[in-house]
């Protein structure tokens, strides 16, 4: 080598400290980053995953004085990035914005090049995406009970609209439906925003996800409950399925950012604590509930124990409806 | 009506800060700049440049992308016209007879009918959302899969009318671009379709390569092989007579862009696919409606001023859906959606009564903004028009350069680089055998789309077909369709009978 840089010197620098100061913090965790970040986002710019890296990368640049650039990889419902992910240098200044889809959905769904349970590992939680339950005042439901009654007893056709087959909003539909023994159609759009359009029109009568939210408070849709356990913040009057008397495990969506696992430990560290940090500042937290997510805050060994569970049944979920 | 009238001197009041004039100004001009550059599209420079608006209020980081929005409508019929190289699927058209404009040397004249339609296009949808905002809503939700589905046709059917002679011709090349349509992920079933392993076909074939090959790559080759077997003049553009439109030039445009307007506005209102069928259908319909519809294609103004106004005027109305419903109608508007949830706006159906001076300021300043385009681009077009002087030894390899580093700016990857090339060869070919693009992109963007609603449309039907025709909207959309093609047909069948007679 006949040109050192200052990267170079830093990690060759770095790697001698903490050989000889173990297990103290070393020099290249306190200088990391070192260079810019990249962030890759494997949807198109816009989205919920953009958005979130927005207000993340805004508060790195702060803390870091480095520039953070995101790279858009969409395709193929995410696998593209994710693929794409997995060949960039294990350096740490390459993250993937990414959801729990890609440990326990996409891997099953799509062909991909990476390994969902040793390749990447999830860094945070950002926010967790609650699973409105959105209804079209047509079907008259105010509830899942009269949802329920609805289609049950007047006899009631309901379809309800998804961003795609094999996604999470499908997957809400296919529980729910096995959950209270309704039948419902799905109709699969290009994405959330068409979905909520077809609700909107009354095209399918019935919509899952965060998005819907500012239309209920507009009152063209109905708020008839959320999927899982956790009561909503910003709509604390609607009913989860937990309340409704269907236990257990619920299909989820949250939002992470991931790193490869051949990362250095340490360096990991040093990301998971950059990120605590954001995280607590109230103004994002502020940010990320405009979005309509949850920044719900969890430990690490937590994140873990969600991604295995969300592993376990998405699988079971897709084998059987996918 | 008093609310609106509050409401438009609200957003001139905001609109004419002059922070936000010079933002407005900023914005007018870089997208006039990315317009220009072919493939470096409108999205690409919103993603990159979002981050600077954090830190301006929310009305000015808006206006200044808005600004971007619309320059790049401007700034894209420029290369379109000149070059033969649309740098926007929504000036694939204005190539067709603005480029045979330019050849004939009345490229200047192409220009500034383009920018003077735009404006006229953009000052009148201005008007239109300002007076109909509150409605517009409820139009919007009055489409459903069966009534896109029944637009997308009437859309695929005026595409033959793109084309120059042989019919049968351009049904071919509507075939191959179904064809090429159904590459990607089939949304009913979550199968992938002819992407041959490649993850860069799995979203369906990436448009912007292939226009950039069919059009301008192709034309390049065309013109070298005329430069080398005649040794004439590349481009060919004749010598720049007048630069300004003469008036009989004006006569034949000025009632082509206000059809073009009206037809622009209404179909930019449709989220899914409207904007972008404007122009086409602006150029379809006023091939039908003009007494000289057989010399479309030769090079006439009417048609350079169908489109543009038409795809300006779409451009103004697809903010709609996002201002009124919140749902953002493309990916612009969803980097919009973006920008305001940075500055803590949630888009929503309230914003109008939530964010006054937003909703207003914005639509004020798309009028300021046209204007403001209107301002930067009639002066500009003798500048352009000097470009086509530039020895082709210079200009082929800029054009080829600046063309792969914008297809290469979309979606970072050099697959696209290879499909520009093998684009750019299919369409020499084509050329040499008297078969035309523009169908074949037409049926690309669209095929897709179509079997798409076509499907969804008989999901939530159940499987009835009735849906078409029991839904109004479908149902009038389905007897224009069978208006067209019986007009169409009509003059074969008449041929036929006369000839019948005859013997």
């Amino acid at each position: 080598m006949t040109r050192l840089t200052r990267r170079s010197v830093l990690q060759a620098g770095g790697a001698a400290v903490a050989a000889s100061f173990l297990p103290g913090r070393s020099l290249a965790e306190d200088a990391f980053p070192t260079g810019d970040i990249t962030v890759i986002v494997p949807y198109n710019a816009g989205g919920m995953s953009d958005n979130l890296s927005r207000i993340i990368g805004e508060r790195l640049v702060a803390m870091t004085g480095k520039n953070v650039l995101n790279e858009y990889k969409p395709g193929a419902g995410g696998a593209l990035g994710a693929n794409y992910y997995l060949g960039t240098k294990p350096d740490g200044h390459t993250i993937l914005q990414s959801t729990n889809s890609f440990y326990s959905i996409i891997p099953i769904v799509t062909k991909v090049d990476y390994d969902p349970k040793t390749d990447f590992v999830p860094l945070c939680l950002l926010g967790i995406a609650p699973m409105v339950i959105a209804a079209n005042p047509s079907t008259g439901a105010k509830s899942l009970a009269e949802l329920i009654k609805a289609v049950k007893e007047d006899g009631k056709q309901i379809s309800y609209g998804s961003s795609g087959k094999g996604t999470v909003g499908h997957l809400c539909g296919e529980w729910l439906a096995a959950k209270t023994g309704i039948e419902m159609l799905h109709v699969p759009y290009k994405g959330a925003t068409e979905a909520l359009q077809a609700c909107l029109a009354d095209e399918v009568q019935i919509f899952f996800g965060p998005e819907s939210v500012e239309s209920i408070r507009a009152g063209s849709l109905n708020g008839i409950g959320i999927l899982g356990d956790a009561k909503s913040v910003a709509m604390p009057e609607l009913q989860t399925t937990a309340e409704f008397g269907i236990e257990g495990w619920a299909p989820r969506s949250w939002h992470t950012v991931s790193i490869l696992a051949t990362v250095p430990e340490e360096i990991r560290q040093k990301w998971s604590e950059m990120l605590d940090t954001i995280l607590a500042e109230p103004e994002v937290i502020e940010k990320i509930k405009l979005l309509g997510l949850y920044p719900d805050r969890l430990s690490l060994e937590e994140v873990r124990k969600m991604t295995e569970e969300d592993y376990t049944e998405f699988s079971e979920m897709l084998r059987q409806f996918g | 009506m008093f609310e609106i009238f509050d409401g438009i001197s609200l957003g001139l009041g905001v609109a004419t800060l002059p922070i936000n004039l010079a933002f407005a100004l900023v914005g007018c001009l870089l997208g006039t700049l990315i317009g220009v550059l072919p493939g470096l599209g409108p999205t690409a420079t919103i993603a990159i440049l979002l981050p600077i608006t954090y830190g301006l209020p929310p009305e000015t980081g808006l206006i200044a992308l808005a600004g971007i929005y619309y320059g790049a409508q401007y700034g894209g019929s420029t290369t379109s016209i000149l070059l033969r190289l649309p740098g926007e699927s929504s000036s694939v058209v204005t190539a067709l007879d603005g480029y045979e404009m330019t050849r004939k040397g009345r490229g200047g004249s192409a220009l500034a009918i383009a920018a003077l339609g735009s404006f006229f296009a953009g000052t009148v949808a201005t008007i239109f959302i300002a007076v109909s905002a509150p409605i517009l809503a409820i139009v919007v939700l009055k489409f459903g899969a069966p009534e896109y589905f029944m637009l997308m046709a009437v859309g695929l059917f005026a595409s033959i009318l793109l084309a120059r002679g042989s019919v049968l011709r351009a049904l071919i090349m509507i075939m191959v671009g179904l064809l090429i349509g159904m590459v990607g992920m089939d949304v009913n079933s979550g199968q992938y379709r002819y992407t041959a392993g490649f993850y860069e076909l799995m979203e369906g074939a990436p448009f912007v390569p292939l226009v950039i090959g069919f059009f301008g790559i192709a034309d390049i080759l065309l013109s070298l092989e005329r430069a080398v077997k005649s040794g004439e003049a590349v481009p060919q553009v004749g010598k720049i007579s007048r630069l300004w439109p003469s008036r009989e030039e004006m006569r034949y445009a000025a009632p082509a862009s206000a059809r073009g307007t009206v037809l622009g506005m209404l179909l930019g209102l449709l989220p899914g696919g409207g904007a972008l069928l404007s122009s086409f259908v602006a150029y379809a319909a006023e091939r039908k409606i003009s007494k000289r519809g057989h010399l479309f294609g030769t090079g006439l103004p009417e048609a350079v001023a169908a489109p543009e106004s038409a795809n300006n005027a779409g451009a103004q109305t697809s903010f709609m859906p996002l201002l009124t419903l919140g749902l953002p109608s493309n990916a612009i508007m969803a980097l919009m959606t973006g920008a305001m949830l940075m500055q803590g706006i949630v888009p929503g159906p309230q914003i109008m009564t939530n964010q006054p001076a937003l909703f207003w300021g914005l639509i004020a300043s798309m009028w300021i903004g046209n204007l403001m385009l209107l301002v930067i681009n009639l002066p500009m077009v003798g500048v352009w028009v000097q470009v086509l002087k530039v020895k082709y030894q210079y200009l082929f390899p800029t054009i080829f350069v600046v063309s792969a580093i914008g297809v290469y700016g979309v979606n970072f990857t050099t697959f696209d680089l290879y499909l520009m090339v093998l684009a750019g060869f299919l369409g020499y070919l084509f050329a040499k055998w008297r078969c035309e693009p523009a169908p074949l992109i037409l049926a690309v963007v669209l095929g897709p789309m179509m079997e798409e609603y076509f499907r969804r449309a008989l999901l939530v039907g159940r499987g009835d077909f009735s849906i078409f025709i029991n839904r109004p909207i479908s149902l009038t959309l389905l007897i224009i369709l069978v208006v067209m093609v019986v007009a169409t047909a009509a003059p074969s069948i008449n041929k036929f009978r006369n000839e019948a007679f005859v013997e």
